[in-house]
């Protein structure tokens, strides 16, 4: 089974690199790394900060874009154009394929994370001389809040239509980024809302932890402990969104 | 089985296929074939009842090592060619290497797709795509071919070489079931025939039994579906 989950992975990997829109996505990456020459150029920060403030902006834009279009379609595309059938009706369980698709999407993300941070490491180091290694230590960990959101992404699209799983991915981007600060909505005397945010803080992950710039500013270094903690943080909400979608995929009716 | 937004798709339905048979399952638009076929091959659950292929459960994923199947109006991966799609079918049956490029070569041979293998998926015709959907079902030379429509957007010369790929895989001992509303098919290559209608089954018998009755002047396949069908729609 693990080498049919390698090949559907690999097929996966050609879909994601022959799509317009993840390739078009790519490409407005490396436009607005670009941009951080003119916006550096129009503003009084420092030149360098402003090219890693702006670049890195870029690469979370394109990662989250990128996980959210590509988890939310990866498997309901194949299941609304019917070419599931084709693979399904092999001795492949939904399970294994589902994981298949994962396995493809993570590393497409992989390596268009890695390409983008590189090209701005390269970029800044054109720019102003430095070279700034460490943003490859924030590209690891942008990644591993990518992987996150695209468990979400995929959880979504087998419980709903495309558009809402879309639009539930961006609410987990967001609140995931607000999720320490719904802690003090727990003292409003309004019920609703303490059972709200208390429900958000336990069911969404924490994506501010995964920051860039906690690893990639001035004075920040994260410490090894913590980093190995932030893995395993990661993996956990993964194998539980994809555990769900799993659960989920095997009951599910293709019509 | 197949209830389901009160809608009741297929509703008492009890049949079995025996090795070495080409099965005919017929039955006006919307009649229920497709469900059948959909129920076979798990994609959807039957509300009630069971369903098994070569006497185990249709549900477990290994009994497909020796299934092919053929979805209606298949869609196969449009940024893939020929050649590379087929290789993703047969390496989810453990194909590799030269085992797997022999297989692809036969199947390929045997539909007349040597050359359209090298063109992208999606700029091929209907009735290309069709023939690479029977390819793929054929690629691990299945015990067992389970066909939603398969004759669906096939010139005349598709037909004949349909025709002639079921009946090479009869005389290998294969078991075919495929659906179709087109009458002259069933009747040229079947060993039996099923008619469904509303749901429902409404005839299960051997073409001989209805060749003889046609030969003594009796009724032939066409009148007995518009009785069948006629008298249920």
């Amino acid at each position: 089974m693990t080498n049919r989950i390698f090949w559907i992975a690999a097929n996966t990997v050609v879909e994601l690199v022959r799509d317009r829109v993840m390739q078009g996505l790519a490409f407005v990456g490396v436009f607005l790394i670009l941009c951080g020459r003119l916006i550096a150029e129009m503003s009084v920060v420092e030149r360098a900060r402003m090219i890693t403030d702006v670049g890195a902006g870029a690469v979370f834009l394109t990662g989250v874009l990128a996980v959210l279009f590509a988890g939310t379609n990866l498997l309901d595309r194949e299941i609304r154009e019917r070419s599931a059938l084709c693979i399904l009706s092999k001795p492949v369980s939904r399970s294994a394929w589902l994981a298949g698709k994962v396995l493809g999407l993570a590393a497409v993300l992989c390596v268009l994370i890695m390409a983008l941070t590189a090209f701005l490491v390269f970029f800044l180091w054109a720019e102003t001389g430095i070279v700034a290694w460490k943003l490859f230590a924030g590209g690891v960990f942008l990644y591993l809040m990518l992987l996150i959101v695209m468990g979400y992404s995929v959880l979504f699209s087998t419980i709903t239509s495309q558009f809402m799983a879309l639009f539930f991915g961006f609410l987990v981007v967001i609140i995931g980024h607000m999720v320490d600060d719904l802690k003090i909505y727990w003292a409003s005397k309004a019920a609703g809302a303490q059972i709200v945010t208390k429900l958000f803080y336990f069911v969404l992950p924490d994506l501010k932890l995964f920051s860039a710039w906690r690893v990639t500013g001035e004075h920040s270094i994260i410490a090894p402990v913590e980093a190995l903690w932030l893995v395993l943080y990661c993996i956990a909400f993964l194998l539980i969104t994809l555990v769900l979608a799993s659960v989920i995929l095997e009951r599910k009716e293709f019509e | 089985m197949g209830a389901r937004n009160r809608l009741v798709a297929v509703d008492k339905l009890n049949l079995s296929v025996n090795h070495g048979e080409i099965f005919g399952f017929l039955g006006p638009n919307g009649a229920g074939k497709t469900t059948c076929i959909k129920i076979t091959m798990g994609f959807l659950k039957a509300t009630s009842g069971q369903v098994a292929i070569l006497g185990k459960s249709n549900t477990d994923w290994r009994v497909r090592e020796r299934v092919g199947f053929l979805p209606e109006n298949p869609n196969i991966y449009p940024y893939l060619n020929g050649r590379q799609a087929l290789a993703v079918f047969g390496r989810m049956f453990s194909l590799r290497g030269a085992a797997l490029k022999k297989r692809i070569e036969d199947v390929s041979e045997q539909l007349g797709l040597d050359r359209e293998l090298r063109t992208p998926l999606g700029k091929h015709s209907k009735g290309m795509l069709q023939r690479v959907g029977l390819a793929q079902a054929l690629i691990n030379d299945p015990d067992i071919l389970i066909l939603d429509e398969p004759m669906s957007g096939l010139d005349p010369i598709g037909r004949r070489m349909f025709r002639e790929v079921i009946l090479r895989l009869k005389q290998r001992g294969k078991t075919v079931f495929f659906s179709s509303h087109i009458l002259s098919d069933i009747e040229m290559l079947c060993d039996r025939v099923g008619m469904i209608s509303r749901g429902r089954l409404v005839l299960d018998m051997p073409m001989s039994e209805i060749l003889e009755q046609r030969a003594s002047g009796g009724r032939d396949l066409e009148q007995i579906f518009m009785e069948k069908v006629g008298a249920a729609q």
